[in-house]
């Protein structure tokens, strides 16, 4: 299915997500842990969907979606935020972030940013939430 | 006055005003500019010019006016009703200056004013095209004979003008009168689909503006009705200038977006949630188009309120399950807590390990508290612990401890369990669970050293066994107390209005399992009492009665008798309406229900297929409910009393024997010991009573022997059948002498002694072991008594030896002794 790369300075975050997002049956291709490890894996790796912390050391998630994104003007790329940074959010969408995740990340919100992401697979996304749901 | 009021407002449709005012704007110009000027310019010879210089003016300034005005004459009555006062003063001024003049075209010219200015009012007052029309027909018609009276000739000119001007206005007017009244009509649709949607629906412009357009529940929001123009954030988030700003962002940025799907994103970062006036609002946020926004409010006030009662509900329902899952580890816990407590207060030193200590410990019990999911004190000890982290001085630590008062929010916890648990229940000493096996264990080790005792010993033996029997006791209460719940629900169900279920007794009382069982069946009494027994509330007031029904369970003790008595203050059982339905059900004759008594009519509550009530619900009605509450009567032994107070309702008591235990001195292993010890237990028990009625006399002492000693007299039965034995009584002389003095009180021939002493002995033992066979253990199925058998002594040895067990028994009287030998086959 869907690729996807991993952004997070907080490796507690990067499990948690990336066992939410594998149990969407989605693969984790790579996990950076600041934005410039972000863009250097983006290019090497090329992924279907990035999720994106804001906050991080070196260079943050806005500047390296702005990498991203002139990089590769289709990046999907999804904010992983907390309460408090909305401004760096809109930034953030108006430099091309297809949406943003506020934290506690749980399964729900991973399924609705999935969907509007990736419209197409939206009932495949929808089928996989309701697995998820029975089995927790 | 409030009428005329109610009335201008029930005519005010600002739609209507605005549009007729837009469609008449020509012929405001042509009326107010142009004609005042031609009427100058004609009428120049004839009135005096300072009154022309007023009309036109009167004219040009109501022009003005409502050309300025318009907006405001749309949206705001009051302005509506300035200008068309104003325009009313002008023309009164007008009328006034014109009969100054007493002449006639003056006279006229006044009337058409005055007649324009009732016009006017009306107008306004019901502002509908219709009188508009006249208004405007009244002033045409005023100028045109002032025109007549002046110059014929003018008065085709002006007749020609005015009749096409009237035609303009007219037709063009009623046209677009037509339009604005079906438009209002869909409208005033619209608008009372979206009013009681009781959704608030808003939208505003880019410039933050509320829109003319909103659903009434929006005035219900915001508590205001001035809503148009005013800035949303204002309205939504009062002087909170940070969520202002935020919003400002949001929007400006929207609008800067131009996909649609960027926008969403955008508005989703506004606040959902927003609590106004004690309202909850959740809140949709649309783009529509052109730089217009849609907010659709939702109040969620009573859903949260909901939710978080079912939140806490559920907080509750865990902290319970937790606690009563290990109440011990909790009661331990809630101690030493109280103990950390206390020690705060008495502390002696401050020294730096107590104040570690201190700290340590309410950490541990912060976490073990959340562990039992309480409510309120984990919170509050985090709190306590955020507060003290920073103070560095033992003094200050343990005095913010003290202040934070930890017992009085531990107490709302504890409170949360007592209510649902009840005070006692934390209260009550610990306790622990041991399975009733491990207790049937215990009993049955005791039961199988009983017999290495003597009689003394087991006796003691015996109530320590009962002692560990008692173990397995109920509290009465428990068994009693969900049936509080369950009248409740019943009631609910029946529509029946009932007081709860009153429990009176000794709270401590515990009974055994088997009575338990008994309580049981009291469901089958509640149902009828509440089906059956409770009359509607409204006719319980027709009746003069308490419209709410009173039903109450009453246990007391009266030495070994437990006595239950469950009244309920009805209608009573209705005796000739049982009494009826045990005829027609067979149960009874017409002849024997003559003869019966109440209280035996009321007995046949109990029959099988018998009910009062003739319409049988899936509740009660059926009879086998009664019929089984007397059924374990029976089993129990027990025995009722039923006190029926016609139309005030009825009481029944049961007797019940508290010891359904019998103890039995027990000792045997194998099922042959046991068989013949419980065959020579019921015969002993048969050998009281038939002292007692016979020769008035008791065992003075019981003791069991291993070896017979034998005498002059004995008698023997064979069990057959369900137990395969022998029963033998072997009397003293001075026993026997008595039972035939007892039997022969005229005397006997003594040459037949021997022989009359014989046949005494075996009548006795055939009553005794007669009576006896039905006290024999069930589990022996039908056990059959041969006719008495001659023994003779070897014989009698011979079967001893032969018995695969044996039981026997000195029974001391003061009348003499008598043995019983019980042998196993």
């Amino acid at each position: 299915m869907l690729n996807i790369l991993v952004v997070d300075d907080s490796s507690i975050i990067t499990k948690t997500l990336s066992k939410h997002l594998l149990d969407f049956g989605l693969n984790v291709i790579g996990i950076a842990k600041n934005g410039t490890e972000a863009i250097e894996q983006y290019k090497k790796l090329n992924p279907d969907l990035v999720t994106m912390d804001i906050t991080m050391p070196i260079v943050n998630g806005i500047d390296a979606l702005k990498e991203i994104r002139s990089f590769d003007s289709q990046a999907k790329v999804i904010m992983i935020t907390s309460h408090g940074e909305e401004r760096l959010v809109m930034d953030a969408i108006t430099l091309g972030a297809k949406g943003y995740m506020l934290k506690p990340i749980t399964p729900l919100k991973i399924k609705l940013s999935l969907q509007k992401a990736f419209p197409q697979l939206s009932d495949r996304i929808e089928s996989n939430y309701t697995t998820l749901s029975l089995i927790y | 006055m409030k009428n005329i009021l109610r009335l201008f407002k029930s005519n005010y449709h600002p739609q209507l005003i605005e549009s007729m005012l837009k469609s008449n704007f020509s012929g405001a110009i042509i009326v107010n500019i142009f004609l005042p000027i031609i009427v100058t310019y004609l009428y120049y010879d004839f009135i005096p010019l300072i009154q022309l210089k007023l009309w036109l003016g009167a004219h040009i300034v109501i022009f003005v006016l409502r050309v300025t005005l318009q907006k405001k004459i749309t949206t705001n009555l009051s302005y509506h009703l300035m200008l068309m006062s104003a325009t009313s003063l002008l023309y009164a001024i007008l009328a006034w200056q014109s009969l100054l003049y007493s002449d006639q075209i003056h006279l006229l010219l006044a009337a058409m004013i005055i007649a324009s200015i009732v016009a006017g009012s009306i107008a306004t007052l019901v502002s509908v095209y219709h009188i508009f029309a006249i208004f405007v027909m009244i002033q045409m018609l005023g100028l045109i004979s002032a025109f007549l009276y002046v110059n014929i000739d003018i008065f085709y000119l002006s007749a020609v003008m005015a009749t096409s001007f009237l035609h303009l206005v007219l037709t063009n007017g009623y046209k677009q009168y037509k339009t604005i009244k079906e438009t209002l009509r869909l409208n005033q649709q619209v608008n009372t689909l979206l009013n009681n949607t009781g959704e608030g629906f808003l939208s505003f412009n880019k410039e933050f503006k509320c829109q003319s357009s909103f659903s009434s529940e929006c005035e219900r929001i915001f508590q205001t009705s001035e809503i148009e123009g005013v800035d949303i954030r204002t309205l939504l988030f009062n002087d909170d200038t940070e969520k202002s700003e935020l919003f400002r962002d949001v929007i400006e940025r929207s609008i800067a977006s131009l996909d649609k799907d960027t926008i969403d994103i955008f508005l989703s970062l506004l606040p959902q949630e927003v609590s106004l006036y004690n309202i909850e609002l959740f809140i949709e946020y649309k783009y529509l188009n052109k730089g217009l926004f849609m907010l659709i409010m939702r109040d969620v006030t009573q859903t949260n309120r909901l939710k978080s009662k079912i939140e806490y509900q559920n907080k509750v329902q865990n902290l319970l399950i937790n606690v009563a899952s290990n109440r011990n580890d909790f009661i331990d816990l809630k101690d030493s807590f109280e103990k950390l407590i206390s020690k705060l207060y008495t502390h002696s030193n401050n020294s730096l390990s107590i104040i570690e200590s201190i700290k340590r410990e309410l950490h541990t019990f912060k976490g073990n508290f959340s562990q039992k999911r309480m409510i309120y004190i984990p919170n509050y000890i985090h709190q306590l612990e955020l507060k003290i982290k920073n103070l560095s001085s033992s003094e200050e630590i343990i005095s913010t401890c003290i202040e934070a008062n930890l017992k009085e929010t531990f107490n709302k916890d504890i409170a949360v369990i007592n209510a649902a648990l009840g005070e006692e229940y934390l209260n009550a000493e610990k306790t622990i669970n041991i399975k009733v096996t491990d207790i049937d264990a215990i009993e049955l080790d005791i039961k199988s050293f009983v017999c290495k005792f003597d009689l003394e010993q087991q006796i003691a033996l015996n109530t320590l066994l009962q002692d560990v029997h008692k173990l397995k006791y109920i509290l009465l209460k428990d068994m009693l107390t969900p049936y509080i719940d369950y009248v409740k629900q019943m009631a609910f169900k029946l529509e029946k209005e009932i007081n709860p279920l009153n429990i009176i007794g000794n709270k401590a009382l515990k009974i055994s399992p088997r009575l338990a069982l008994f309580m049981k069946q009291f469901i089958h009494l509640f149902n009828n009492a509440i089906d059956h027994g409770i009359e509607a509330s409204l006719e319980r007031e027709l009746s003069q009665k308490d419209p709410m029904a009173t039903i109450s369970c009453e246990f007391t003790t009266n030495a070994d008798i437990l006595i239950l008595k469950v009244s309920d203050d009805g209608q009573g059982i209705n005796l000739p309406l049982l009494v009826d339905s045990a005829i027609k059900n067979e149960t009874i004759t017409v002849e024997e229900s003559l003869k019966m008594s109440d209280a035996e009519k009321c007995a046949l509550i109990f029959e099988e297929k018998l009910s009062s009530k003739e319409k049988i619900t899936t509740l009660s009605g059926i009879g086998i409910g009664m019929s089984a509450v007397k059924n374990e009567l029976d089993n129990l032994n027990g025995r009722f009393l039923i006190e029926n107070r016609e139309g005030d309702g009825v009481s029944f008591t049961f007797y019940l024997p508290l010891n359904t235990e019998k103890n039995v001195y027990l000792c045997y292993e194998d099922s042959n010991v046991k068989n013949c010890e419980g065959v020579a237990n019921a015969i002993i028990t048969q050998i009281e009573y038939y002292l007692k009625e016979t020769i008035k006399t008791t065992i003075e002492h019981i003791k069991k022997e291993e070896e017979i000693s034998l005498a002059n007299y004995y008698s023997s039965v064979d069990l057959k059948e369900g137990y395969k034995g022998k029963v033998i009584l072997i009397y003293s002389d001075e026993l026997l002498n008595t039972f035939t003095q007892h039997m022969l009180p005229n005397g006997y021939d003594a040459q037949e002694h021997e022989e009359i002493l014989l046949s005494v002995g075996d009548e006795v033992i055939n009553t005794i072991v007669g009576i006896s066979l039905q006290y024999f253990d069930k589990a022996l199925g039908q056990v059959d008594i041969s006719p008495p058998l001659p023994i003779e002594k070897e014989e009698l040895l011979n079967n001893i030896d032969l018995a695969k067990a044996r039981s026997i028994y000195t029974l001391q009287t003061n009348k003499g002794t008598l043995s019983l030998v019980v042998l196993d086959e």
